[in-house]
């Protein structure tokens, strides 16, 4: 059975992302990855949103088989929006509030929705300059790229094992769900999932480790323990294109910056108990 | 003839002792604990009750990673997973790594020091107490970590009365759940090998 979440399905594609040096898609994310952080107003969010929509569709990103990752951030969006709405707020900030609904110790405010709409939309707008560089690059390339830029090996390998081994896990993790439902056992009620959540423990260890620890065996094979592996089977260098890249981005982040500091814009103050 | 031997310092010596297999064991268990989160997220438990959970399995996957393990640095590898994780599929801020790759190293300084004073990592690591202290002390550590990404980098609008209770909730279920990763732990040590 395929995994829920297929992570890779376009790495093969061709755009320019794609074509991007792995070591500037690095700096890119850890960049764009930022500095959204440093804005509260919903326009300029809305801003982020849609130019980071506009990278995703020059890159020919498909959504469609990884959506799974943004349905995770959606719940987190939609916990932050209840939160925020239903804040013991103040009398003080109450008084501000156009809209009050009261039902017992709970109080909703239209202060809060809007607090926690910007909340939880500044989380799904973080995930979408990681999508960006998880989906047009092959695992191994980026652990390449860290370790060009001087990550040691044993993190650049654990980067690069992370990105491999959370599918597999993933996948058996569904693959025993599902024979567990073949024999009878249900997901369907919240009871039942906890009641059935001891009868997954045991076998998803078991199977991934069973799994996973024979690819350990054959890499430390192939000599992993030296730690000398410093050359390629496909090499990379920067091009002429990934130096443009870098110097657009520098002055993308320079004019952020100046932009949120300078002319002090981007910022709406976020009620904080 | 001479033959030249590389110097290593003693913090990439202590990596040096990790093989692949082991490497591969921590990113699995990392691994398995995002899933395991996310399995039980699946049952719709929302914040701030659905936060002590992750504690629990976090211990419910690092004490039985550790009992395979059972080498210094196991713990950073299994945290710089986690993180890895948390970045590349949920686009954790990158920033934040610095302050959450410090958790561990408390925990595997306790650690450390328990093995000198009891002859050896095998034995305190497969110790239920030292595990459980050690679990305590990751968790705390964690728990710091996390709010501190939550209420302030991410502005999460928690009260803070419950930043207490909520701490003191996740001690013990991380207890618990360092606890039931140590059954697993001397169950699967034995059938993986």
């Amino acid at each position: 059975m395929a995994s829920p979440i297929e992570f890779f399905s376009n790495v093969e594609k061709d755009s320019w992302v794609h074509r991007m040096d792995p070591r500037v898609k690095i700096i890119m994310v850890v960049c764009l990855g930022s500095l959204p952080l440093l804005f509260s107003d919903p326009w300029y969010l809305l801003g982020w949103f849609l130019f980071f929509s506009l990278l995703l569709r020059s890159a020919k990103i498909d959504i469609r088989p990884i959506i799974a990752l943004f349905y995770g951030a959606l719940i987190m969006v939609f916990v932050y929006i209840m939160y925020g709405t239903f804040l013991a707020y103040p009398e003080d900030v109450l008084a501000l509030a156009k809209f009050v609904w009261r039902w017992g110790p709970l109080v909703a405010t239209d202060i809060g929705f809007y607090n926690g709409l910007i909340l939880g939309s500044r989380l799904l707008i973080l995930l979408m300059p990681v999508v960006l560089v998880i989906a047009t690059t092959e695992p191994s390339q980026l652990a390449k790229g860290f370790m060009k830029m001087g990550t040691p090996i044993v993190i650049s390998f654990i980067l690069l094992a992370t990105l491999r081994f959370l599918p597999l896990v993933f996948e058996v993790a569904t693959r025993v769900m599902e024979a567990q439902r073949v024999r009878g056992l249900n997901y369907k009620t919240f009871k039942e999932r906890i009641n059935n959540f001891k009868f997954l423990l045991l076998p998803l260890f078991i199977n991934t480790l069973r799994q996973s620890r024979t690819l350990g065996l054959a890499v430390e094979s192939k000599g992993f323990g030296a730690r000398k592996w410093n050359e390629f089977y496909r090499d990379f260098s920067m091009h002429k294109s990934d130096w443009v890249t870098l110097t657009a981005l520098a002055l993308f982040v320079l004019a952020v910056v100046y932009v949120r500091f300078g002319l002090n814009l981007g910022w709406t103050a976020i009620y904080r108990p | 003839m001479t033959t030249a031997t590389k110097k290593v310092g003693t913090v990439e010596a202590i990596f040096t002792k990790l093989t692949a297999v082991d490497l591969i064991t921590m990113v699995v268990f990392a691994a398995l604990f995002r899933i395991l989160f996310m399995v039980y997220k699946m049952a719709e438990i929302i914040f701030p009750w659905n936060h002590p959970a992750w504690y629990f399995f976090c211990m419910l996957c690092l004490a039985p990673a550790v009992m395979i393990v059972r080498k210094p640095g196991a713990t950073f590898l299994f945290t710089v997973s986690w993180l890895a994780i948390n970045f590349f599929f949920q686009g954790e801020i990158p920033l934040w790594w610095i302050g959450a790759a410090t958790i561990p190293l408390i925990p595997e300084f306790y650690m450390f020091m328990r093995a000198k004073q009891m002859g050896g990592a095998k034995v305190a690591f497969t110790n239920l107490k030292e595990l459980i202290i050690f679990g305590l002390i990751y968790t705390l550590l964690a728990y710091t970590t996390n709010m501190l990404l939550i209420i302030y980098a991410l502005g999460n609008p928690m009260p803070r009365i419950l930043f207490w209770p909520v701490g003191a909730l996740a001690l013990v279920i991380g207890a618990v759940g360092t606890y039931l990763g140590y059954l697993v732990g001397q169950k699967i040590s034995g059938l993986v090998g």
